[in-house]
């Protein structure tokens, strides 16, 4: 009935009648014209709807509005008396009876939300609290929203749901009903004297602080806050943008990283710009992505064959999209990742510990629960259980359980990764060829009350149909607890992603104990040479943090290896590994022969070289255990490269041109000394062996001076000198030797290698090895340590673009470390006896 | 008589050195300059040039304005079969130009080289003049390590030596020593009573110094006959010939101490530990 009658302009007409003949009262000069043109302007500015519905209640608060204390409205919707005098005239006595109810209509109209805010606000206000601050708010709020008008439709400053107008009426509507008692005017109308906006922020302000208000009426005051302060910040995008909403939409540009590798024969053409009904171009978004590109009409046209030919080579442009590729390779790598790193929730490990607990050793032959068990326990994987026997034979050359003398371990083969040294001294420590892990308690049992004859198969069942067997089990189970569903490859990689993951143990532990195949290079498990002990203890940290994780101190002892009976220790991992009392040994050993080779007060030149020669050596073995620089010719190629304040240094081992596996490593307390002292020798040494060999004195000099060089060289040229002299043979950085022509030579590693005393052909790189192992051991973060050595892989780069690791943070953490760790093995800073 | 022909012969020489010599602006680019082999052997033996008090160890930078030195400490030197340069006095001044990568040097310069001992005789006396002068941070035990280095006893061969020097290798002092070496290993036995007896001399030496002149005569006799290469001993310096012949006026340890003002103490064989 209403809606007929909605845009029925009645109540309008009578509105203008009644204005006509109260203008008549005033002047005789005004036309019906002028009246009605100022009529149209005011229904305009208050945005009335078409039929003027519910127009009695608007008029009321007009009125009110318009009679406040102090009040400019009039003036700002340019008024005349007579249209407020027909304002006053209550027109129900002139109109039929059906506009008669939609004039006086309680109801609100259809949209008027969106459509009609501030008349929608005008409204309702009948029902605002009645205070003369009530109104006087009002007053200033619909003042200030007719000034500011333009600007709140500005298209810039929308949000993408709902416009800024309706954000701000909605606040009013919100906050002045007489229901709503969070917020008052009176609790802050002392701080306003004129009611203008600049005021009332700061009033809203003070009542926003001092006023505990929850989260939706917080919003609502914020809304008025930025109104009244016309500050609107740029809205920010919500919820999906780019590739995936197209996608959902179906409409758009399909976005591909690579345009000439997609087949579509449909052309697909560019929507029109254009804003959609919130104000927003869609197609804005899509730059904020700007590695992507969505020129795909442009390439759909060109033919397969044109795709290879040898003329896209030359053209720049395809060039150039595709060495975007490499984005998407990583962006697809980055996807696999999150795929696959599902962890179990705490709840999921709870509830699988549960389940063994409750069917392992009660019910008979129940396979399918000891492969879950030992796949979480391991972290071994259904495959390779299955293959797994069981033995008593110390001499069986298969991976499986062992039982001795009632015990039992896992025992695998120890897979070797770096050639085996040959004649190695006794000094290294040794590499086991098997690898023994005690088995967890509850597994022991298992097999000792099954009875588990030895060479048979730790499962009877073939993989296949364990692997159903399992899932099904897993989803009964899941089903009846209403839990959420556990896959098998959940369980089976749950350690070693949650070693990834929780980042305190390294998850080479899981590689030696289990033989996990959990790097993609070697680095770690050819570093690293761990006791029986360590390892064990290690395992124990980790069963530790996975019972803390899942919140029950009982997983660990349920879970983790049984204790280790051991009669002697085996060691398994690098064949390189200096033992801790060579190391004490070896350190004195260079400090004795740098003792002796102390020259005489007459500096002899003989005595001078020789010196040297132990000095460099000293420096340069220091360097190799306290950063783990590899063996290369000549290492430190500049002194530039060290920070002393800082304690970094840069490094560029075994490098590549792109500089892609350079790294800033943290430097130990005594080693920054030492290179401190390193420079005061080299400038000494120059001065006493200037008559000798001028050669030599400006060759020391310009290795001293290089910073100042470098400032003055472009990068190109900085690169291009840093490629020469890294790794040289022929050009010397600060650690060189003189052989007795007084020349100067880089470091090598033959050099190192030999006249250590009593040691001979000594590994130049067991300063690494020991470096790697002696962090592990010690419990410094796998994230550390890799920082340390540079053992990262593809994406996880301390120095890549997108890391955010602070070098600062890890060498804090990490030099005292080293520091600690060099000291007990004898390490000092040596001042040059020359000076 | 040999001796004696040769010390007339070498003033002969000395006194030309003033004769036949040309002060020239040298290109360091085009004529290398290296140090003579004399000069070379004596710092070989002690190296004391950076280690006078005045010293930097923290910055490469020369420290200080050089361009006086040329003429008040003139850097001398003769022409070798190579076309280089050889320069055997004016060491410091050397020193600096190197330091400031300096590109013209004057220097004095003689077409023909001058003998060895003349060379050798030239550096001794530059470089103890400065030695004396300004005295190594090490003090006095230093002072005396690097004289005993290079006022060795005037051996029975020196001849032989002089003449292996003349032909500018730098080994004769090893040469000739090894040679003594092999001459006198039957003389061990002489060689410790000396010492023993030389102790005993010091110390009275230190405590008398008019003793010290019959104690210097005796060890002198002694080391006629012993020229092993053992530790260098105080005395010998001061009977060595070439100190004569550089510092007539000083015949033994305590006029030495006396016109230094140093402990005669101090400046003394180190005692065996």
């Amino acid at each position: 009935m209403t809606s007929e009658v909605t845009n029925s302009t009645e109540i309008k007409n009578v509105f203008i009648t009644e204005a006509i003949k109260s203008a008549a009262f005033y002047s005789e000069d005004i036309t019906e014209q002028q009246v009605i043109t100022e009529v149209e302007q005011l229904l305009a500015q208050i945005n009335a709807p078409g039929g003027l519905r519910g127009f009695y209640f608007v008029a009321q608060t007009l009125l009110q509005v318009l009679d406040a204390p102090g009040s400019t409205l009039q003036k700002q919707l340019e008024i005349s008396d007579y249209v407020v005098a027909a304002l006053r005239v209550d027109l129900q006595s002139l109109l039929s009876k059906p506009d008669n109810e939609q004039y006086s209509e309680t109801s609100i109209g259809k949209n008027w939300a969106k459509s009609n805010p501030l008349y929608l606000v005008l409204f309702t206000a009948n029902t605002f609290k009645g205070s003369t601050e009530d109104i006087l708010f009002l007053a200033a709020f619909v003042s200030h929203y007719l000034m500011n008008i333009e600007l709140l439709s500005d298209p810039e400053i929308q949000t993408t749901n709902h416009p800024r107008t309706e954000q701000v009426c909605r606040a009013i509507r919100i906050l002045q009903p007489k229901s709503q008692t969070l917020f008052n005017v009176l609790h802050f109308h002392e701080y306003i004297k004129n009611w203008r906006a600049s005021e009332i922020v700061l009033a809203l302000e003070i009542f926003k602080q001092n006023n505990p208000l929850d989260k939706d009426t917080a919003r609502y005051v914020r809304s008025l806050i930025q109104f009244f302060s016309n500050d609107w910040p740029k809205p920010r995008l919500r919820g999906q943008i780019g590739p995936q909403k197209n996608k959902r939409e179906g409409s758009g540009i399909r976005v591909s990283a690579r345009p000439e590798m997609v087949k579509s024969k449909t052309r697909v053409t560019p929507a029109p710009v254009q804003l959609d009904e919130q104000g927003v171009d869609q197609q804005d978004i899509e730059i904020l992505r700007s590695h992507l590109s969505n020129q795909i009409e442009e390439e759909t046209d060109r033919a397969d064959y044109e795709q290879n030919s040898i003329a896209a080579i030359f053209d720049n442009d395809l060039q150039k999209l595709g060495s975007i590729d490499i984005t998407r390779n990583l962006r697809q790598r980055n996807n696999l990742n999150t795929s696959n790193r599902l962890l179990l929730s705490a709840a999921s490990i709870r509830l699988i510990k549960k389940l063994c607990e409750s069917r392992l050793l009660k019910v008979g032959n129940n396979e399918a629960v000891l492969a879950i068990y030992c796949m979480l326990a391991t972290g071994i994987s259904l495959e390779q259980l299955t293959k797994l026997q069981i033995y008593t034979d110390e001499a069986a050359a298969d991976n499986g359980i062992i039982v001795v003398a009632g015990q039992c371990y896992w025992r695998f083969k120890h897979r070797v990764s770096a050639v085996t040294p040959v004649g190695q001294p006794e000094y290294f420590y040794r590499s086991d060829t098997w690898v023994k892990t005690p088995c967890s308690v509850v597994l022991a049992e298992y097999i000792n009350t099954q009875g588990l004859d030895a060479k048979t198969r730790l499962f009877s069942q073939t993989e296949q149909q364990l692997r159903r067997r399992i899932d099904k089990l897993l989803q009964r189970t899941t089903e009846k607890l209403r839990a959420p569903y556990i896959s098998i490859d959940m369980i089976e990689s749950f350690v070693s992603r949650f070693t990834e993951a929780a980042d305190t143990v390294d998850p080479v532990v899981l590689d030696f104990s289990y033989q996990q195949e959990l790097f993609s290079s070697r680095v770690s498990r050819s570093y690293v040479n761990l006791s029986d002990l360590q390892r064990m203890r290690l395992l124990d940290t980790l069963w530790q943090d996975i019972a803390s994780y899942s919140r029950d101190d009982t997983v660990s002892a349920y879970f983790q290896p049984g204790p280790f009976i051991a009669a002697e220790e085996h060691r398994i991992g690098s064949r390189y590994l200096p033992t801790a009392e060579f190391c004490r040994q070896f350190t004195m050993q260079l400090q004795t022969d740098l003792h002796n080779a102390k020259p005489g007060s007459t500096l002899k030149l003989t005595d001078i070289v020789h010196y040297h020669n132990a000095y460099t050596r000293y420096t340069a073995w220091m360097l190799g255990f306290g950063t783990g620089y590899r063996a290369v010719y000549n290492p430190l190629p500049t002194l530039t490269l060290q920070v002393p304040d800082l304690q970094i240094l840069s490094i560029s081992d075994k490098d590549d041109g792109n500089f892609s596996h350079s790294r800033v490593v943290a430097v130990p307390n005594t080693l920054n000394q030492q290179l401190i002292f390193l420079k005061s020798h080299l400038i000494r040494l120059a001065d006493l062996l200037t008559l000798f060999s001028p050669q030599l004195y400006q060759q020391v000099r310009d290795v001293l001076a290089m910073e100042q060089q470098l400032e003055c060289m472009t990068k190109g040229q900085i690169e291009k000198w840093f490629k020469a002299i890294r790794n040289a043979r022929d050009q010397i950085g600060p650690l060189f030797f003189l052989d007795e022509a007084l020349n100067a030579r880089p470091v090598s590693p033959t050099w190192l290698k030999t006249g250590n005393g009593v040691f001979q052909a000594l590994p130049v790189n067991m300063g690494r090895h020991w470096l790697k192992t002696a962090l592990l051991t010690s419990g410094v973060p796998t994230e550390l340590v890799n920082f340390q050595m540079g053992h990262w892989q593809e994406g996880q780069s301390p120095l890549f673009e997108y890391s955010d690791i602070s070098i600062m943070d890890c060498v804090a953490e990490l030099a005292p470390q080293i520091d600690q760790l060099m000291t007990e093995q004898g390490w000092h800073a040596c001042q040059s006896a020359l000076l | 008589m040999t001796r004696k022909d040769g010390s007339v012969r070498l003033q002969r020489e000395i006194d030309s050195l003033s004769q036949n010599v040309r002060w020239i602006n040298v290109n360091t680019d085009q004529t290398p300059l290296m140090l003579d082999s004399a000069c070379r052997q004596l710092l070989k033996e002690a190296n004391f040039l950076a280690a006078f008090k005045a010293r930097s160890i923290e910055s490469i930078e020369p420290q200080r304005y050089c361009e006086f030195d040329w003429l008040q400490q003139p850097i001398i030197g003769y022409y070798d079969s190579k076309k280089t340069l050889r320069v055997f006095a004016g060491l410091f001044s050397y020193q600096q130009a190197i330091a400031h990568k300096l590109t013209t040097v004057p220097v004095f310069i003689y077409e023909k080289a001058p003998p060895p001992q003349v060379r050798r005789k030239a550096a001794l006396a530059e470089l103890t003049r400065i030695l004396l002068d300004q005295q190594p941070k090490g003090g006095v035990e230093q002072l005396r390590d690097i004289l005993c280095a290079w006022f060795k006893k005037v051996k029975v061969k020196t001849k032989k030596s002089e003449t292996t020097a003349a032909n500018g290798t730098e080994n004769t002092s090893l040469a000739n020593t090894n040679q003594t070496d092999t001459l006198t290993t039957d003389s061990i036995t002489a060689d410790n009573q000396n010492s023993d007896g030389d102790a005993s001399n010091k110390n009275a030496s230190d405590s008398n110094t008019s003793d010290s002149n019959t104690s210097d005569k005796s060890t002198a006799v002694t080391s006629e006959e012993d020229s092993k290469p053992g530790p260098p001993r105080t005395a010998d310096i001061f009977t060595s010939e070439e100190w004569q012949s550089l510092y007539p006026g000083i015949k033994n340890k305590a006029q030495f101490c006396a016109w230094m003002g140093i402990s005669s103490k101090t400046f003394r064989d180190k005692t065996d530990d």
